[in-house]
């Protein structure tokens, strides 16, 4: 069963306050079996400084909101100055009064909540939600603290924390509200309500094209999932992995914990580090948004949090740009990288190899987005650029889980953040082992997808790792990997999944957040028709299919052009027939659009034009409608690049995905697909042995030139029997 | 010629180059009497270097007709409403080819600048050598063509043919072509064209616009 109440322990792991992580315990303990959680200093509600806000906010469906500030030092008096009230406390220092400042707080929740009816009565402007306060005491005694707490004046009440369990305890559970209600006050309360897509009042229509459908699907207010939130709401002593699907929120989350980190820490430095330029003004609108409602100011991109493109262009800087500039150096340009490989690789190590050690530590936090996507040698410079010495440099970094396919194995620390001096790992892979004080995961996992449905998702998984094949292509033996792609492993029941073993894995409908499915069932339809596939003689017949089914989906289905991408599998020649795909396309009168190959890279989805596209560089876009194209060749090549490039092709949909291809490879791949399909939601499958998942990633790691010899080999021994006998033969010998 | 024979005319073209279209945004909007194509942007680019002008038109689909050799054409007529032909635009955008010269014939043409002590032009052809040496870049100097008409204006002839990388050259002309016979004027640039003979050019002999004689250098001949 999965924990029902949980702690955003916030910025408390980097403070040293142990009366506080005492009454954290006593807190978790009360309130075990219930529903919601306890954060530490989470929001400010717009209050000026984090003084002003009780260090505990506990938001339950049984009891509604208990704000708990706990109070280190012991308080000898109070004191009245220019219309506030002070307390001197016992090292002399003078600080707001708790109780005062817990009263004006208890305000601000009250205002919150009146944005929303549910919560709040207007008739008798009171709050729906009960909301109570204690000041905790850990130094001084219950008399004098009725002393400093004046019963009649404040409303929040004055106790020693010997007396905190038993205060909890009596809270009366009657609030009982719903799940919703209580999404809601999270929303309210943490600020999160800024991301929701405000719903117009419209009309509900019976749905009937398939443009309602999507449309309505995309409608439904943005809620931050339990496990966004805990990831979003803690701040790290170190660093941290973030690890989920396209689709997951890995951006949000990290949007999120730069802005709550500038807010809390005004003094720190942020970098936020990104490899697709498109992402530059989706970050910053994130951040701001946030941002902007807590602190009643704008960040300050310039200064404290840096939102930087890998290596930037000549209008925004990046920080591969800027490290050069601040430290003298020349640029390199795009074209001295030109033909070296990985070019963002080949900078950052010329960088490394002339700057090196100069490299001066700078920021406080480093939040590296995409991180799949960066070579080894930008986390090397991010490492340099982190405070701190080691295990202490806060840096996260967001992962695609999925990539562990291109690669053979997800990079871990020891691999991405360079060797020290000494000529060990700069961080050990063990520093993303258990867990930060406060409950904090080092390897933090969002299992929600919230883009692709789920018979697109299980589709292109299933076939990505080719569970339905002979010789499948990727096997989690450990439950708990199955779980951080949002699957729960029903057979066997054991720890660990080993060869042989008849394996049932169910992906639950609460892991996939896209309601289409639901929609379709709702309405006597079948969800399993979001991924259709077919087959054909010749690639003129596929063409004819995909002009005709567009023109279907533009003109009868109310889809908008730009809300169709077709991404073609098709390995070389690939120009020409994305080309020949566009002729027939022009004669229908669609306009459509080949960015890279006829406009530049950056025109994706422009207005009015249907975008006809690679996996490569359809990579980080998503679409209602997408059409894969040319996927004859996905079951048999041994090279598994035809399946990855299936997998992120089928997940850029958001509505329905239609899969094509012609000749006699269809046969195989739509058995696959069709068996996954027979088994929705489950995958049913024997487990495979860790030998043969070794032997097909074996030729992920070849050269291009080694895989076109092998394929040449194998096609030169289809075409010739008498070279399969001679093969044969040989092997028996 | 009226908005009409302009349409008929846009059709025609369109007819002809069919077989080599990659991509149509031909708008033909009767009401306003205005033939352009989808999301018109208005002005051109001078001074640009030609391949970043060819890029930038194609991301913005600022064409009529694409054609498979990644050349295109634009057709513009504005008539006004008593249908009076206001403004008319031509344009042939042929795909940027690279120049044949190897370093060695720039190396020699840039020692020769140097004697002649034709700063610019070494400088010039230096930079070029620099980039063709280290197989980056290898200039290009196409350019566009576009025939343009325009009623109101006085500081030069209303018609004329003029050559997008010589922005002030005009060959004032004494008429305004229909479509078709512009791409006639231009198959030759053009890659798999079925060659436009004169026969197939009836309708557009016989609706081209002519203006008053004056001092043109390209005129029709008197039929």
């Amino acid at each position: 069963m999965a924990k029902t109440f949980s702690f955003l322990a916030g910025s408390l792991a980097l403070e040293n306050r142990p009366f506080h992580f005492k009454s954290v315990e006593i807190i978790r303990t009360v309130f075990d079996e219930c529903h919601g959680y306890v954060g530490y200093k989470l929001t400010t509600l717009g209050r000026a400084s984090d003084d002003d806000v009780p260090s505990f906010l506990v938001l339950t469906q049984e009891h509604g909101v208990v704000l708990i500030d706990v109070v280190e030092e012991r308080v000898l008096e109070v004191v009245s100055s220019g219309g506030g009230e002070y307390w001197r406390t016992e090292d002399g220092r003078h600080v707001l009064a708790r109780d005062f400042a817990t009263d004006l707080y208890e305000e601000e929740v009250h205002s919150r909540l009146k944005n929303d009816l549910t919560l709040y009565d207007r008739k008798s402007r009171r709050a729906k939600t009960p909301i109570r306060s204690v000041i905790v005491f850990c130094k001084n005694k219950q008399d004098e603290i009725d002393q400093l707490i004046d019963a009649d004046t404040a409303q929040a009440v004055g106790i020693p924390i010997e007396s905190l369990q038993d205060w909890l305890c009596e809270i009366p559970k009657t609030y009982q509200c719903s799940s919703d209600e209580l999404g809601r006050l999270y929303a309210l309360l943490e600020g999160t309500f800024v991301y929701e897509n405000k719903e117009t009042l419209v009309e509900e229509v019976p749905l009937t094209t398939v443009n309602e459908y999507i449309q309505r699907s995309l409608r439904t207010t943005f809620k931050q999932d339990d496990a966004q939130r805990v990831a979003s709401m803690q701040l790290t002593p170190g660093p941290q992995r973030i690890r989920g699907l396209a689709g997951t929120g890995k951006t949000i989350v990290l949007c999120l914990k730069a802005a709550i980190t500038h807010k809390r820490f005004s003094d720190f430095k942020v970098l936020y580090l990104f490899n697709t330029q498109s992402l530059y003004n989706h970050v910053q609108t994130l951040i701001s948004k946030y941002y902007t409602v807590e602190a009643k100011k704008a960040p300050d991109f310039e200064k404290c949090v840096q939102v930087l493109h890998a290596w930037g262009g000549r209008q925004k800087p990046g920080l591969y740009s800027r490290v050069c500039e601040q430290y003298g150096l020349v640029p390199l340009t795009l074209k001295d990288a030109l033909g070296k490989g990985d070019a963002l690789a080949y900078i950052y190590k010329d960088l490394l190899q002339r700057l090196g050690d100069q490299l001066k530590p700078e920021y406080d936090l480093i939040l590296i987005d995409e991180a799949q996507d960066f070579p080894r040698e930008v986390f090397e410079v991010a490492f340099k650029l982190a405070k701190g010495n080691g295990a202490e440099k806060r840096i996260i970094w967001a992962y695609d889980e999925f990539q562990s396919l291109r690669d053979t194995e997800i990079k871990g620390p020891s691999e991405l953040f360079g060797l020290g001096p000494d000529g060990k790992p700069n961080l050990p892979d063990s520093v993303l082992d258990g867990k930060y004080a406060g409950d904090i995961p080092k390897d933090f996992v969002l299992p929600n997808c919230y883009r692709t449905p789920r018979p697109i998702l299980m589709t292109a998984h299933g076939v990505a790792m080719g569970l339905y094949t002979k010789r499948p292509s990727e096997m989690f033996y450990h439950p708990a990997d199955w779980q951080a792609i949002g699957y729960r492993v029903n057979e066997p029941r054991a720890l660990m999944i080993t060869a042989g073993d008849q394996v049932e894995i169910e992906r639950p409908d609460e892991n996939s957040r896209n309601i289409l499915e639901d929609l379709l069932r709702q309405n006597n339809k079948k969800p399993l028709k979001l991924v259709q596939i077919e087959g054909f003689g010749s690639n003129d017949e596929q063409t004819d299919f995909v002009a005709k089914k567009i023109v279907n989906l533009t003109q009868e289905q109310g889809v908008s052009p730009d809300e169709i991408i077709i991404i073609n599998l098709k390995s070389g020649s690939n120009k020409e027939s994305m080309l020949a795909l566009q002729r027939v396309l022009t004669q229908k009168g669609i306009k459509s659009v080949i960015p890279g190959y006829v406009e530049s890279a950056d025109v994706f989805k422009p207005k009015d034009h249907v975008t006809i596209t690679t996996p490569f560089r359809a990579k980080g876009n998503e679409a209602n409608i997408v059409f894969v194209v040319n996927a004859q060749r996905v079951a048999s090549d041994f090279t598994l690049r035809m399946r990855n490039a299936f997998f992120v092709a089928v997940t850029r949909s958001r509505g329905w995905c239609y899969i094509s291809g012609y000749g006699s490879g269809m046969g195989d791949l739509i058995a696959e697909v069709e068996s996954i399909k027979q088994d929705f939601p489950k995958f049913r499958f024997e487990c495979p042995p860790q030998e043969v998942i070794q032997s097909s990633k074996s030729f992920l790691n070849k050269s291009d030139r080694e895989l076109g010899k092998i394929q040449e080999m194998l096609e030169l021994i289809d075409k010739n029997p008498e070279l399969r006998q001679l093969l044969v033969d040989r092997s028996q010998d | 010629m009226r908005y009409a024979q302009a349409h008929q005319g846009v059709l025609n073209a369109k007819r002809i180059l069919a077989p080599i279209t990659q991509g149509d945004s031909i708008t033909c909007d009767a009401p306003s009497r205005l033939i352009s194509w989808d999301n018109y942007k208005s002005g051109i680019m001078k001074g640009r270097y030609y391949p970043l002008e060819y890029q930038r038109l194609i991301d913005l689909h600022q064409y009529s007709i694409l054609m498979t050799d990644g050349s295109f054409f634009q057709f513009f007529y504005q008539f006004n409403e008593i249908d009076v032909l206001q403004r008319a635009r031509l344009a042939y955008y042929p795909r940027p080819i690279n120049t044949v010269d190897s370093s060695d014939d720039l190396m020699l043409e840039a020692e020769q600048a140097l004697d002649r002590e034709d700063e610019f032009l070494y400088e010039h052809l230096f930079n070029w050598i620099e980039l063709l040496e280290q197989g980056m870049s290898i200039p290009t100097n196409t350019s566009h063509i576009r025939f343009d008409y325009d009623k109101f204006v006085t500081s030069h002839a209303p018609a004329h043919l003029q050559f997008g990388g010589v922005q002030n050259f005009r060959l004032p002309a004494n008429f305004c072509p229909l479509p078709l016979a512009f791409v006639q004027m231009c198959q030759a640039l053009i890659e798999k064209i079925n060659p436009i003979d004169s026969a197939t050019l009836g309708f557009e002999r016989n609706n081209v616009m002519k203006l008053a004689d004056q001092l043109e250098l390209i005129r029709l001949a008197a039929e």
